[in-house]
């Protein structure tokens, strides 16, 4: 029988409401996976600082390797797990590195994470959030090539994913208005440029985990009581946590042309689900070219203008919240017709011949 | 190379299902690196993108 799969995407630096912290939309996530043999979700889904709760049939991808699997160039293929190697950022303060040297530790210890080790970048790679027009964050890179150096270097020596930690460069009021719930969450949108960056170069599973300063660190543990929905941050800044446990077991990108029958690729994609307001990125774009079914979910609610109605779009199946988005999936999956659980039923149509 | 962020307006009046090969050839025929890139606004004809660019 074939396998039932499906995507969850929630874009990074937003706002989202459920997604839009850190691993905030991993309920949401585990809830659509229990009605899937897979679902595909990308760092930003599930990564929770310290912890990643996702179940085993969640597929963690980073976000420029999922575009590159919408548009069809490759497949995944499920492994058991992954040889990580990290890469920190110069210039940090000891008690910096500390945190992120405790962290691989506590996963190699802790989960079994096979960690081969580290390197530091030979120059700092000045990483800086930027705040659009419409007050979502996305970021710049200043030295790329330092960061590729030691992502490369890494490889050669055997590293099967790359986590990156990075300094990044925010606005202090930008950090505290993201505790209090009334921001785009500052580092999110640097964090993934930085891992599409390695996606694209080097073709691996990689994510980022923010590097942070003494400062920092101080800022995220006297925050008091924060938005809940970031209390993951507020107990203990070990960002690297997340990001190892999801790439310990993440699956390998392969060239579509090489792919073999076990490999999952586009054309075995169920479903999309995605906040309602961001329809304007490449899976929805994707979706629509491909006429693959688009759940969009109302209640997820972000700072981005792009809905269905404004862009046109005729796949799309709109949904008020999670709960019915779970609803959805399940039907699809026993073949369904979702729309004969609502009430009144369709009239059926006499269609004429041409 | 450094990976900065652009904001761009472009007019599509075509189908949605071909607004990703339109915005991909877009991107190509500029020979711009696009790292990340989504439409953030559509307003009749006109799109509003935000991009990651390399540059």
């Amino acid at each position: 029988m074939e396998k039932f799969i499906a995507a969850h995407i929630v874009p990074t630096g937003v706002k989202a409401s459920i997604g839009g912290y850190v691993g905030d939309a991993t309920p949401a996530t585990n809830a659509m996976a229990s009605v899937c043999d897979y679902l595909i979700a990308h760092p930003n889904v599930v990564n929770a600082v310290s912890m990643d709760l996702a179940r085993g049939n969640v597929l963690y991808v980073e976000g420029f390797s999922l575009d590159r699997f919408f548009r069809g160039e490759i497949g995944l293929r499920k492994v058991h797990s992954n040889k990580v190697g990290v890469v920190l950022d110069k210039g940090m303060k000891k008690e910096s590195y500390d945190l992120a040297l405790n962290s691989i530790d506590a996963m190699r210890t802790v989960k079994g994470v096979n960690v081969i080790g580290y390197e530091i970048t030979k120059e700092i790679v000045d990483a800086r959030a930027v705040k659009t027009k419409s007050n979502a964050f996305v970021g710049e890179i200043h030295n790329e090539r330092a960061l590729i150096d030691a992502c490369s270097s890494l490889i050669g020596k055997g590293a099967e994913a790359i986590a990156v930690s990075l300094a990044i460069k925010i606005d202090f009021n930008d950090l505290n208005a993201y505790f209090k719930g009334k921001s785009a969450n500052p580092y999110g949108g640097t964090e993934a440029i930085i891992s599409h960056l390695i996606s694209k170069e080097f073709g691996i599973p990689c994510a980022h985990a923010p590097l942070l300063s003494p400062r920092e660190i101080r800022k995220e543990m006297h925050s008091g009581v924060v938005d809940p929905r970031a209390a993951a941050e507020a107990i203990g800044p070990a960002y690297l946590g997340c990001v190892l446990q999801g790439l310990s077991n993440a699956p390998h990108l392969i060239r579509r042309h090489e792919c073999i029958e076990e490999d999952i690729t586009i054309d075995e994609l169920d479903a999309i689900v995605m906040p309602y307001s961001c329809m304007g990125g490449v899976p929805a774009l994707a979706a629509q070219k491909l006429d693959i079914p688009l759940i969009a979910v109302k209640e997820n609610r972000t700072v981005m203008k792009a809905t269905p109605e404004k862009m046109g779009f005729r796949n799309v199946i709109p949904v008020n919240n999670y709960w019915e988005a779970v609803g959805v999936l399940a039907s699809m999956k026993e073949g369904i017709d979702f729309n004969e659980l609502r009430r009144p039923v369709k009239k059926l149509k006499l269609l004429k011949n041409l | 190379m450094t990976i900065k962020n652009a904001r761009i307006q472009l007019n599509y009046s075509g189908r949605p299902e071909k607004l990703l090969d339109f915005l991909d050839s877009y991107f190509e025929t500029k020979g711009i690196d696009a790292l990340r890139f989504a439409v953030e606004e559509k307003k009749g004809n006109k799109l509003i993108i935000n991009a990651s660019i390399r540059e």
